[in-house]
């Protein structure tokens, strides 16, 4: 493999585990049984996979936000059974903003019980610095998911859990969001999990790639085959495309 | 999308009033009927401005106004009184969910024999009975905006670690308002109706009596002019609080909060 192995470059507890964990749907089937994921401390970890096999699920799991039937995730090393605001998710959803608070004071919601700042720093590294003052239902959905975004730093995370957050957006706003992520990710040293099931999405942000099949397994995680010029220009960039797709034996987008 | 139900807010529809009056006049020149039973146009709408300028109408207008509001605002503060006990356990939330299944199919003029023998037939009577319109469809409409927040607020609530109290403070209240104002619009409109059919029965509100009392006397003293211009006064109220203010009122919440306009508002 070509690309940076962060497994190899950052010794130490990971960041996030996932040991051996079962859940189940409501009727007793598994949605996935006896799962192990580890994700280092700072790196983006994108788990792939067609819809309905597990994946957002998976990472409700890993936020605590739904209960896991076996096994213990881990936090730093730490047993975790609650959610928390060092691991904060974000959906898809065009409905997470709360409409009655303008976008400053969405920002400012995790951190109003004692407020230590402003909300104009993270509004600027989203690149919302002149919209603070509007309201949710006045934004578009790119400029929505960038406050989400601001919201999650506001409570100073460890951890991302981002599900599928740019799949509502077209293809430039969604390259444009992909750079902030990276310029975040790079500034914060956050440790990511990126559900998507969009390939190429996966080979510009990952360092690491987990595919997760229908039945809910997972496939060992793999090293992100690109170096870092990761623009959809180069042409190792289709090849690495077309390799991953043809690996894991599934269309996808 | 368009509920069918929902009223339709076309200010032509005030065309249409106007279209009426003259209807009724030439129905009534044309018929010839005993003008104590249809009485000339001119001679309503005579008494409509002599009332509100003059006589006892706009009075009794404000009286009943301030009535039925201060009804509306006793029954929205016990909803939310209501909605924080349910939302303090499961066993409450049961219990409050099974009494408003009882309580809001219950007309409140079914009540009247009781309330007579609790309160006599004074204000607090016709206030007992506008409150009782108000608050189980401000309670129930309440209820369903708790229950059918956006889940992404409830989980996030959820990964911030808010208390109860918290998130239904910072959260479901806040976030439920469309569903509050949806309680109030009906809310409105049944304590119009029960307010002026109360006061038809209680008699005369206060020394002066509302609008309910003026129909009554009306009817007695044969005043069938009077009667019609507070029969108009009673619509044309109806009306405008529901379709220029509440309606209004909901379908611009509706759209801040993202939420499909149940309104009519913006339909053709």
């Amino acid at each position: 493999m070509n690309g940076r192995s962060l497994y190899q470059s950052l010794p130490g507890p990971a960041a996030l585990e996932l040991k051996n964990i079962t859940r189940r749907w409501p009727g007793g089937e598994p949605v996935f049984s006896k799962l192990d994921l580890s994700i280092p401390r700072g790196s983006i970890c994108c788990l792939l996979g067609p819809s309905g096999c597990g994946k957002s699920t998976l990472l409700r799991c890993a936020a605590s936000l739904d209960t896991i039937e076996a096994g213990e995730t881990l936090v730093g090393g730490e047993i975790v059974t609650t959610p928390s605001p060092e691991r904060q998710l974000i959906l898809q959803d065009d409905r997470q903003l709360f409409p009655w608070l303008n976008i400053s004071e969405n920002i400012l919601f995790p951190v109003c019980r004692n407020i230590t700042g402003s909300a104009e720093g993270l509004l600027e590294m989203v690149g919302l610095a002149d919209s603070g003052s509007l309201y949710p239902s006045q934004l578009s959905g790119g400029m929505k998911q960038r406050a989400v975004l601001a919201r999650a730093l506001a409570a100073e995370p460890d951890i991302l859990l981002l599900d599928e957050p740019f799949g509502a957006l077209d293809s430039e706003i969604r390259k444009r969001l992909h750079r902030v992520l990276l310029d975040i990710h790079q500034k914060r040293k956050l440790t990511i999990l990126l559900v998507t099931h969009d390939v190429n999405e996966a080979l510009i942000l990952a360092d690491t790639i987990v595919y997760m099949g229908s039945s809910g397994k997972l496939s060992q995680p793999e090293d992100n085959p690109l170096d870092d010029k990761r623009n959809m220009e180069n042409p190792q960039f289709f090849q690495a495309t077309m390799m991953i797709r043809k690996r894991y034996g599934f269309l996808m987008e | 999308m368009k509920n069918s139900f929902s009223p339709d807010t076309n200010p032509r529809r005030w065309l249409y009033l106007v279209g009426l009056l003259v209807l009724w006049e030439l129905i009534r020149r044309i018929s010839g009927v005993n003008p104590l039973l249809m009485p000339p146009l001119e001679d309503i709408l005579m008494e409509l401005v002599h009332g509100i300028f003059k006589g006892m109408l706009i009075r009794r207008w404000l009286l009943s106004m301030a009535l039925v509001c201060g009804g509306l605002a006793a029954g929205t503060v016990l909803a939310m009184i209501l909605i924080v006990i349910s939302s303090t356990g499961r066993g409450a939330s049961s219990f409050l969910s099974f009494i408003s299944s009882l309580m809001h199919p219950l007309p409140g003029l079914a009540l009247l024999p009781l309330v007579i023998l609790w309160f006599g037939t004074g204000t607090p009577a016709v206030l007992f009975i506008i409150i009782h319109a108000v608050l189980w469809p401000i309670y129930v409409n309440l209820e369903s905006g708790v229950r059918s927040l956006a889940p992404a607020w409830t989980s996030y609530a959820r990964i911030l670690k808010l208390g109860r109290w918290e998130t239904f403070i910072r959260i479901s209240l806040p976030g439920s308002f469309p569903h509050l104002i949806s309680g109030i619009r009906t809310g409105w409109a049944r304590s119009w109706r029960a307010f002026i059919a109360a006061e038809m029965v209680f008699g005369a509100v206060g020394i002066l009596g509302g609008l309910g009392w003026q129909l009554f006397e009306s009817r007695v003293m044969m005043d069938t002019p009077a009667l019609y211009s507070a029969l108009l006064v009673v619509m044309l109220t109806g009306m405008a609080m529901e379709e220029i203010i509440l309606a209004r009122w909901e379908n611009r919440v509706r759209m801040k909060w993202g939420e499909p306009d149940n309104t009519g508002m913006n339909t053709e």
